[in-house]
């Protein structure tokens, strides 16, 4: 029971951990800056809305101008008749008989009102009948009147008002004021308003659902890719995402994908790596035991025996030695600092003293070393690095050679390039190890290569120092005829290449 | 939390969007004079302004005195077209006012001098009209008219007061068995007649159903079609269908100088209201509706 509870009590405490992380992580992104998704979705929205308030505006202005320009046209044009007839009676009202009736229905079919005022500003005709007989104090009307204007279209609040002078003899006789009410067009454009306004919030209702919905599709590809590179940085490099969606996105993932994969290539690499120089490592030291061990059990052994079995001993030590030796040379080239002494120096010279050092070996095995030199080849590189590169591939070319064989050096130049040929009649390596060669501690026969004292790193380490000299290292070999290096070297390297 | 605070900021966006062009309702700016002031009226240019500066009367018990300090200060406060003034005030509390103007005064300057003058002085309650005659130095009349308080027009004025005038209302009594003459100051406009004033009144006293309002007016000879808007036959009024019928046509009759009206509801003449009022032919005042 005291245990069910303790259980229970750790995962409630695991869980508010976890909670507090993700809230942490989730704070952490807060401040990263704009969301794209929401960035996409306000940006819509504004576009949306700015369309929609200039094309409401626009439209219900040309709507509301047209009609009242319509109105405009109605109250000037049925004016200039009424004005015709007062004008030729000298502003009688009664002349012809039905002068009344007509304004009356002029004021009527505009649904406004119609004064009309004589050369004394007495309003001897308004058809509210409010003011008739009064004296009009207007400031466009005296305008108007003294002909400083010959008529004036005004738009108030609910009307639109014209005024137009009643030609006489002696001047004007009299002003006509028409008014014709605009309730119509403000009905209209509270119905325009109305509309535009209903059809505005329905249309960015669309919008911001669409808005939505965009943004979601232009993140969701990324949000993918990133929850998979979340996955992938956690080490899990197995899974591989699905190429689809978006033009973009597609090239993203093709992207990802292909990165994953040359990191997983990588990572076996690596593996394969420490597995490999474990292996090494642990082979002399396991050599040095079994040595060991086998002289403190023999009790009879002798000091011949000793002395021999000491002195494999110390072969192992030197094997060891080697190895890490090789393997430092190795990291050190590897590492982005590693620094080429470049100087000027005679290819034929360095061929002529790595030759000399290989030749007792050479003979030993009754090996013929032959060495043509085209001309004479001076190059800007690391001697001590290029040293050790064609001392490796000449002592594998002795190495792996039959006995009584041979091994032919070749040195040729363009004004370029220089060319070093190393080609033996050893056992050659077969089709299907040629790629492997210059993989670190790969050996075509793991037992011979021991034998001759091989750490598995020379070729690696070759091509290691030929591409730091932006060079090129090929191999041309059969099976049990020879193998021929062919290494191609500028002239004046410059700066080095990462291995 | 985030997508919230986004989500209400776009709502807000949106809605201030939505609110984009509604204009606020003005409040009207109210003119209010203290005990015994009246205002000034100037011309200035082709128009009749109030003058910055009310006029405190100094004996407004005596109309006489009165017309006297208001007359100086108008000659003061105006230009110098306005040379001298004599006046008389007659039993029937009507002014003779002689003026003398300069010999350059045309047309529309006297009547602008005149109109300011009359709005005035008929703010000085005992004056009911105003003889005015006027005279250059050299004696020639130029005008000479009787003035009433609703003599002149001061169209499209923004100046409330002299765009307001008293409009006679008679709405029903306390007990609603009658009607009553009320007077009250109607802001006017160019495009509102007083019979548009008369039926917002109504409606606001509750005599009209709420809604009510004028279609349209026209006056032919003595008769007022008044057209009014269908709320005027199913709303709820606040009296006997009778009083409200001439409560709109005594209002009308008196206001306008009108014999007779005949009411419409949206273009087309009822026969009766509410079924018990004849409206199918004009109707004139009824005193017999009056307390």
């Amino acid at each position: 029971m005291q245990n069910q509870k303790e259980t229970t009590e750790k995962e409630k405490n695991e869980k508010k951990q976890l909670k507090k992380r993700e809230q942490a992580e989730k704070k952490q992104h807060k401040y990263m800056g704009i969301s794209l998704r929401g960035f996409v979705t306000f940006l819509i929205i504004l576009l949306c809305a700015g369309i929609m308030i200039v094309y409401s505006f626009l439209s219900g202005r040309l709507f509301i101008k047209r009609y009242q320009e319509q109105v405009e046209n109605n109250a000037s044009s049925q004016s200039e008749y009424l004005k015709n007839l007062l004008k030729e009676n000298g502003m009688s009202l009664t002349e012809p008989e039905d002068l009344h009736l007509r304004i009356e229905g002029l004021a009527t079919a505009l649904y406004g009102r119609v004064l009309v005022i004589n050369r004394d500003y007495r309003i001897i005709e308004d058809t509210y009948g409010n003011r008739d007989s009064a004296f009009i104090i207007n400031p466009d009307v005296i305008s108007v009147m003294r002909g400083q204007t010959n008529d004036k279209m005004t738009m108030a609040d609910g009307y639109i008002q014209y005024m137009t002078a009643i030609e006489g003899e002696n001047g004007n006789q009299g002003v006509l004021v028409i008014q014709a009410s605009i309730e119509g067009v403000e009905t209209i454009e509270r119905r325009v308003e109305q509309r535009n306004v209903l059809s505005f919030s329905l249309i960015m209702i669309v919008c911001v659902i669409a808005a939505w919905l965009i943004g979601n599709a232009c993140t969701r590809g990324i949000k993918r890719i990133n929850r998979q590179m979340e996955i992938a940085g956690d080490g899990q490099l197995e899974a591989k995402l699905d190429v689809r969606g978006f033009k973009e996105f597609k090239q993203l993932t093709e992207r990802y994908n292909s990165t994953i994969s040359r990191l997983k290539v990588i990572d076996s690499t690596r593996q394969e790596f420490v597995s490999n120089v474990s292996h090494e490592l642990k082979t002399p030291i396991t050599s040095m035991k079994v040595l060991a061990d086998s002289l403190i059990q023999n009790e009879d052994a002798d000091l011949d025996m000793y002395k021999e079995f000491m002195s494999d001993i110390v072969d192992e030590i030197d094997r060891e030695s080697k190895i890490i030796n090789d393997l430092l040379t190795l990291v050190k080239m590897d590492k982005k600092s590693a620094e080429m002494n470049l100087e000027e120096v005679s290819i034929n010279d360095l061929l002529e003293v790595i030759l000399k050092r290989v030749t007792p070996i050479a003979r030993s095995r009754g090996i013929e070393i032959t060495y043509e030199s085209y001309r004479d080849v001076t190059a800007t590189v690391d001697e001590v690095k290029l040293s050790l590169a064609l001392t490796n591939i000449i002592e594998n070319a002795v190495k792996y050679n039959v006995d009584n064989g041979w091994v032919k050096v070749t040195l040729n130049a363009d004004h370029k390039n220089f060319y070093v040929k190393v080609a033996d009649s050893g056992v050659g390596i077969p089709d299907d190890c040629k790629e492997q060669v210059f993989e670190r501690f790969y050996r075509v026969d793991k037992a011979r290569s021991r034998d001759t004292g091989g750490t598995g790193l020379g070729l690696a380490i070759t091509k290691s120092v030929i591409l730091m000299h932006k060079g090129t290292i090929k191999l041309y070999s059969e099976s049990g005829e020879g193998t021929t290096f062919t290494i191609k070297v500028p002239m004046k390297a410059e700066g080095g290449e990462k291995a | 939390m985030r997508r919230w605070i986004s989500i209400s900021v776009i709502l807000i966006l949106l809605g201030c969007l939505c609110g984009c062009g509604r204009s606020q309702d003005s409040v009207p700016s109210e003119t209010t004079l203290g005990e015994n002031m009246i205002h000034l009226y100037i011309v200035e240019g082709d128009r009749v302004l109030q003058s910055d500066e009310d006029y405190q009367l100094k004996t407004p018990d005596s109309v006489s005195s009165s017309i006297d300090d208001v007359m100086s200060a108008l000659l003061l406060a105006g230009d110098e077209t306005l040379e001298s003034y004599s006046y008389m005030l007659g039993e029937d509390n009507s002014l003779i006012l002689e003026l003398s103007v300069s010999e350059e005064m045309n047309k529309e300057q006297n009547l602008l001098m005149m109109a300011a003058i009359t709005q005035t002085l008929f703010q000085l309650k005992d004056i009911a009209s105003i003889q005015m005659t006027v005279k250059t130095r050299s004696e020639d009349v130029l005008e000479e008219q009787l003035y009433l308080r609703d003599s002149f027009f001061f169209y499209g004025y923004d100046e409330e007061s002299l765009a307001e005038e008293d409009i006679c209302v008679y709405v029903p009594t306390d007990d609603r068995l009658a009607l009553k003459r009320i007077v009250i100051k109607g802001k006017g406009s160019p495009n509102i007649s007083n019979q548009e004033l008369i039926v917002e009144e109504l409606v606001k006293q509750n005599v009209l159903p709420q809604g009510t309002h004028v279609n349209m007016v026209s006056v032919h000879d003595s008769l007022c079609y008044l057209d009014l808007s269908e709320e005027f036959i199913d709303g709820t009024i606040g009296a006997a269908p009778e009083l409200a019928v001439y409560a709109i046509v005594n209002s009308v009759a008196e206001q306008c100088g009108i014999e007779t009206v005949q009411i419409m509801v949206d273009g087309e003449i009822l026969n009766m209201y509410r079924g018990t009022v004849e409206i199918g032919k004009p109707l004139s005042f009824n005193s017999d509706v009056i307390e």
